[in-house]
């Protein structure tokens, strides 16, 4: 009997002794779910912080396109500005040039015109030669009779010398006609070398007027020429602008679409934050079941069962993905998607 | 100048993606962290074109902010949409009684977010 409740106190003894032991190590699991608590809330703090770094960066790389765009359509209207100066010049120029044009076709008809009257004159002047030989002619042959007649009036004696005085004044009068003939001969000959100098002038003036036109011509041409190459350059960096705006909205929407993948970190977060509660729980319950093993006189009732706060939990969840989880680990049926579509308008 | 939107969330990541999603896109964005900010916001001037909601959150969750914005003068027919993870229909219906405009599940994508407010929001 004696050895029977010795054997029955060790026991006991034991008991106690695994009891305490099973009450320390459960009293130490508050501090260990409490240290995981602690990581959980670090990690969902960094991934936080992580993301915000993201989407700063994000805004950043829009803001710079945003200001590589503004530069660019910036450029574009000082061009298209440019662009319109050159327009209203060319314009201009092209009204100078045609006033220029018109009077440089005046001045040549002018002197066309001039070149031909001067032509005619010289030919006209040249047939003055013909009637000045005819007079110079007529003058030698007076000369001649006037020669006759003074001898005829010699061989008449004292009554051919009134005829005598006659022929002498004949004959002055035909030397001096040939004498002025001669003078307007030589007039005539300076004449028509001037004008025909005057005409090889007007024939230079005409080559400098033809050859002045071709050069207006290509000035003409070159203008054109210019202000095309610069429309086709502004078409040209009109199209790299649209090009460079349209691959600015793709980056947009791309960026746009990486914002919305970044909210995976509040899905996270909440699951995340629904494990700390479950740690907290466990904690909260293991202080429960701690507290009935050093109680007096515990029948081994529990105010609350893992499996009860368990379920709780699974009312406690806001997303399907939680609850897929929750049911899988414990070997339920998924439902898998949602009670709705994601995006619904009422 | 855009419209502009008030989005209340406890998240910061949610309000700066939704946030910079919206700026880009030309909207003016004002922010709260619950509903009980979000209120004193519209109380004291704010005047948004659409209201973006959470619906859990600390302090006054989505759904009491929809009904209490419905109840405050001048906001009677200011366009609310949530976006939430919440998934139980119980809370997508007491939304929709509430006189929310729409019911949005995060993640959302930012084109699908600028397309729905575009069609709540005619030319915005």
């Amino acid at each position: 009997m004696f050895f029977s409740s010795k054997h029955s106190a060790q026991a006991c003894e034991r008991s106690a002794h695994l009891l305490a032991v099973v009450g320390k190590e459960l009293e130490n699991l508050s501090p260990f779910f409490a240290v995981m608590h602690q990581q959980l809330d670090g990690a969902v703090q960094e991934t936080e912080t992580g993301v915000l770094a993201v989407i700063d960066r994000i805004n950043s790389v829009h803001g710079l396109s945003c200001n590589q765009v503004d530069h660019l359509k910036n450029s574009m209207g000082q061009c298209v500005a440019l662009m319109g100066v050159i327009d209203r010049q060319g314009k201009q120029n092209e009204k100078m040039i045609a006033i220029i044009y018109q009077e440089i076709q005046r001045h040549s008809n002018e002197l066309k015109n001039s070149m031909e009257r001067s032509q005619t004159l010289s030919r006209e002047v040249k047939a003055l030669q013909g009637i000045v030989d005819s007079i110079a002619d007529i003058a030698n042959q007076t000369n001649l009779l006037a020669l006759n007649a003074a001898i005829e009036a010699a061989h008449a004696g004292a009554a051919g010398a009134g005829f005598g005085v006659v022929a002498a004044e004949v004959k002055n009068l035909s030397v001096r006609a040939a004498d002025s003939a001669g003078e307007i001969a030589h007039k005539i000959n300076e004449l028509s070398k001037r004008m025909e100098a005057d005409v090889a002038a007007g024939e230079q003036s005409m080559m400098a007027v033809r050859e002045s036109t071709e050069v207006l011509k290509d000035l003409v041409k070159s203008i054109s020429n210019l202000e095309s190459q610069f429309n086709n350059a502004s078409g040209e960096m009109r199209q790299i602008i649209e090009h460079v705006q349209t691959s600015n909205d793709g980056l947009v929407t791309q960026l746009a679409e990486a914002l919305g993948q970044i909210q995976f970190q509040d899905v996270v977060r909440q699951r995340i934050e629904q494990v700390g509660k479950a740690l907290q729980d466990l904690t909260e319950h293991t202080q429960m079941v701690t507290g009935k093993l050093t109680e007096d006189g515990w029948d081994g009732t529990l105010d609350s069962t893992l499996e009860g706060r368990l379920d709780q939990h699974m009312l406690g969840y806001v997303m399907n993905s939680q609850r897929d989880s929750h049911s899988a680990a414990l070997g339920g049926p998924i439902a898998g998607g949602g009670n709705g579509p994601d995006i619904e308008l009422f | 100048m855009g419209k502009t939107i008030l989005i209340v969330d406890d998240s910061a990541t949610m309000i700066m993606s939704v946030k910079s999603t919206l700026e880009m896109n030309g909207f003016h964005v004002e922010t709260a962290n619950d509903g009980v900010q979000a209120l004193g916001k519209l109380k004291s001037g704010t005047r948004p074109d659409l209201i973006i909601t959470d619906i859990n959150m600390p302090n006054m969750d989505g759904l009491e902010l929809i009904r209490n914005v419905k109840l405050l003068p001048g906001f009677r027919f200011t366009p609310i949409l949530t976006l939430t993870t919440e998934s139980q229909a119980a809370k997508r219906d007491e939304a929709k009684k509430l006189g929310a405009t729409g019911w949005l599940v995060k993640p959302i994508s930012g084109p699908d977010l600028v397309k729905v407010i575009k069609q709540v929001l005619p030319g915005a």
